[in-house]
């Protein structure tokens, strides 16, 4: 009786993660259907003019910064959402713009209020470098796609679609892991 | 005792009936775990389609929306269907995208704009016929639809984002549509976005869900069946171990009370020839003496004698000698023997037997132990003050005793075991002397004759034994 319930057990698990990566897998394949659905709205020409962080100023930045607050609105459950370009270096990537940069708002901030500003808190701007080993991003240059598995940086851990924007910008759009695992 | 063979087969059912419980078990978690899986899935489904059409009327500018609606402005209409264009070509399998508003008629909406709106004559001619048939053509701005069939179009799409309840299937694909409010500056909902996507890969991947499921149970009911093999054979050789062991004492029992059988005859006799005066002649505490020996002796022979008779039926042995018995002395014998046993019990013992009755072919010994056995019996449990009947009757050749008494009575969930080898009811075992031979060899007597023997019974009341023997 002790085999056959460890024998139950170990296929219950196995259905269990099976179900469980079919699922995470879903929620790629709709975070994929966002960025690329979303990606279409911006104009490479658009991004082009957005180098520096003094560039955020610029009325360009201001209407991608809206839409992609629009975006993010209509779909409450992604967490970040953020354009980058590649640059010369490996794995090396270049923040464009993100729905939650803009110049008006604080480059690091004590959002949990514990009196520390933690690599968490921290914001990002036009041009800032992003070092990431994401593949996905790679891939996001040519086509749409989605991270298999959960991508952790500074930020959190989340699961990620991209899509390409022209030949030169990705989309990325995040849902975090709490989101994923509810 | 227990009947081996009885309880095997009753095992045998019991492990068919948890392997058939496990069966169905593990096929319902299975189902259910399936079933709730699918369901996910479709919810996820449902969620994907509804980020895509949520995430497309950010695309659509309302203003264009309201120029086409009512000033058909064409370049408005460009733009939107350009717009439209580029979220179908974007999402994979996106059929069709359009922008309808709603009417004065709560049934029917009216197209504004859709991604084929502008499509020239030879992209829609898709059967290449040169003519643009009904279902080829695109919609235009004006053209109503009805929606009296999309219970979700009626309302809901235009004031949250919406989506099919279930997946609509025709003949050349599994699809499902959602919707999405586009709202002016002041919030209002002035027209929804509409998508309607393929989902073939959603039944695949069901199908592919429903593999793992399968196996699932397919590999349970194997371990199932081969445990309970295993379980079966082993409790078979337990059986048949046990079942051995069984003969072995009964062939043991038979040995020993054959054997004992002779010393305790002997015994007997030179008893009897000692109260014979046969070597001498005794005085009177010597005879007390003997006498009682002589009644200890025949308890012992009459013990003995049962306890062959057990192993006998036991061991298949029995041997029955039909020899032609005259009732009306058989029975005068035997009431003979009870009648003083009630009497010095106070028991009222009432007899009804024919006072003539015919010969009869039928053993003489168990016959004899059968009737004695049920009417010593009756006069044994019954209390003092209390009554035994001995009704006997002839009828359609047929022996027919009825043994009655207003003794302790059998409790109703001993009954089907007062038959068994040295059973006793528990109400007797402590309270009155007994072996739980008796009734054990009556039945094996009375069936080996090819007779019948049952009882009615009522704890506190009484019980009855009916009797039937062949006379020939």
């Amino acid at each position: 009786m002790g085999a056959l319930a460890f024998s139950i057990l170990v296929i219950f698990y196995v259905v269990s993660y099976h179900r469980e990566e079919i699922l995470k897998e879903q929620i790629g394949e709709r975070l994929m259907a966002i960025a690329v659905t979303a990606a279409s709205q911006f104009k490479p020409e658009d991004l082009e003019q957005l180098r520096f962080a003094e560039d955020m100023k610029k009325p360009v930045y201001q209407r991608v910064f809206e839409q992609m607050n629009e975006i993010r609105n209509s779909n409450k459950e992604i967490k970040w959402i953020y354009i980058l370009r590649p640059t010369d270096q490996v794995n090396v990537w270049e923040f464009v713009a993100d729905a939650d940069a803009n110049y008006f708002l604080d480059v690091s901030d004590d959002i949990n209020l514990n009196g520390v500003n933690e690599p968490s808190e921290e914001n990002v701007f036009t041009g800032m470098k992003y070092y990431s080993e994401n593949e996905s991003l790679l891939v996001g240059l040519k086509k749409p796609s989605y991270t298999k598995d959960y991508e952790i940086d500074q930020w959190g851990t989340v699961v990620t679609g991209v899509a390409p924007i022209g030949s030169g910008y990705v989309l990325g759009i995040d849902m975090g892991i709490e989101e994923v695992l509810n | 005792m227990f009947d081996i063979k009885k309880l095997a087969g009753r095992n045998e059912i019991r492990t068919a009936t948890i392997l058939l419980g496990f069966i169905v078990l593990a096929s319902s978690i299975a189902f259910v775990l399936f079933k709730y899986t699918e369901n996910l899935l479709k919810e996820r489904l449902q969620e994907r389609l509804i980020s895509i059409v949520s995430t497309a009327a950010t695309h659509i500018d309302y203003e264009d929306v309201i120029k086409v609606a009512e000033q058909k402005d064409e370049n408005s209409l460009k733009v939107l269907v350009e717009q439209l264009k580029e979220i179908r070509d974007a999402n994979e399998n996106l059929r069709y995208a359009y922008i309808m508003r709603q009417t004065e008629d709560p049934l029917v909406l009216e197209f504004i704009a859709d991604a084929e709106t502008l499509e020239p004559v030879e992209v829609l001619d898709q059967n290449f016929d040169g003519i643009i048939q009904d279902e080829e053509a695109a919609p235009q701005p004006g053209d109503p639809f009805e929606i009296a069939d999309y219970p979700v179009l009626r309302d809901e799409a235009f004031y949250h984002p919406s989506v099919d309840r279930d997946l609509e299937e025709d003949q050349w694909s599994v699809q499902m549509s959602a919707y999405a409010p586009i709202r002016n500056a002041e919030g209002d909902s002035i027209a929804i976005i509409g998508i309607d996507v393929t989902v073939d890969d959603f039944l695949a991947l069901t199908q592919e869900t429903f593999l793992p499921f399968s196996l699932f149970i397919i590999f349970l009911i194997l371990l199932l069946t081969l445990q309970t093999f295993y379980l079966v054979r082993m409790w078979e050789e337990r059986v048949e171990a046990m079942r051995e062991l069984d003969r072995q004492k009964d062939e043991l029992l038979s040995i020993v009370s054959h054997q004992l059988a002779t010393p305790v005859s002997s015994i007997k006799w030179y008893l009897e020839m000692l109260d014979d005066g046969d070597l001498g002649e005794l005085n009177n505490d010597q005879k007390e003496h003997i006498a009682a020996m002589r009644g200890i002796g025949m308890n012992m022979s009459d013990l003995v004698s049962m306890i062959l008779d057990v192993s006998r039926i036991q061991l298949g042995r029995m041997k029955i000698e039909k020899q032609d018995l005259d009732l009306n002395s058989f029975f005068h014998e035997i009431i003979a023997t009870i009648d003083p046993k009630a009497t010095e019990k106070k028991v009222e013992f009432i007899k009804n037997i024919p006072e003539k009755m015919p010969l009869a072919k039928l053993d003489r010994r168990y016959t004899n132990m059968t009737i004695e056995n049920l009417l010593s019996n009756a006069v044994k449990y019954t209390p003092s003050g209390g009554k035994v009947n001995c009704d006997v009757k002839i009828e359609n050749g047929n022996l027919y005793v009825t043994v009655k008494d207003t003794g302790m009575g059998i409790p109703r969930a001993e009954q089907d075991k007062i038959f068994g080898r040295m059973y006793r009811a528990s109400n007797a075992r402590n309270a009155i002397d007994g072996n739980g031979f008796g009734l054990f060899v009556a039945k094996g007597a009375v069936e080996a004759q090819g007779g019948k023997i049952w009882f009615e019974s009522e704890e506190g009341k009484g019980t009855t034994f009916f009797v039937v023997l062949p006379l020939n």
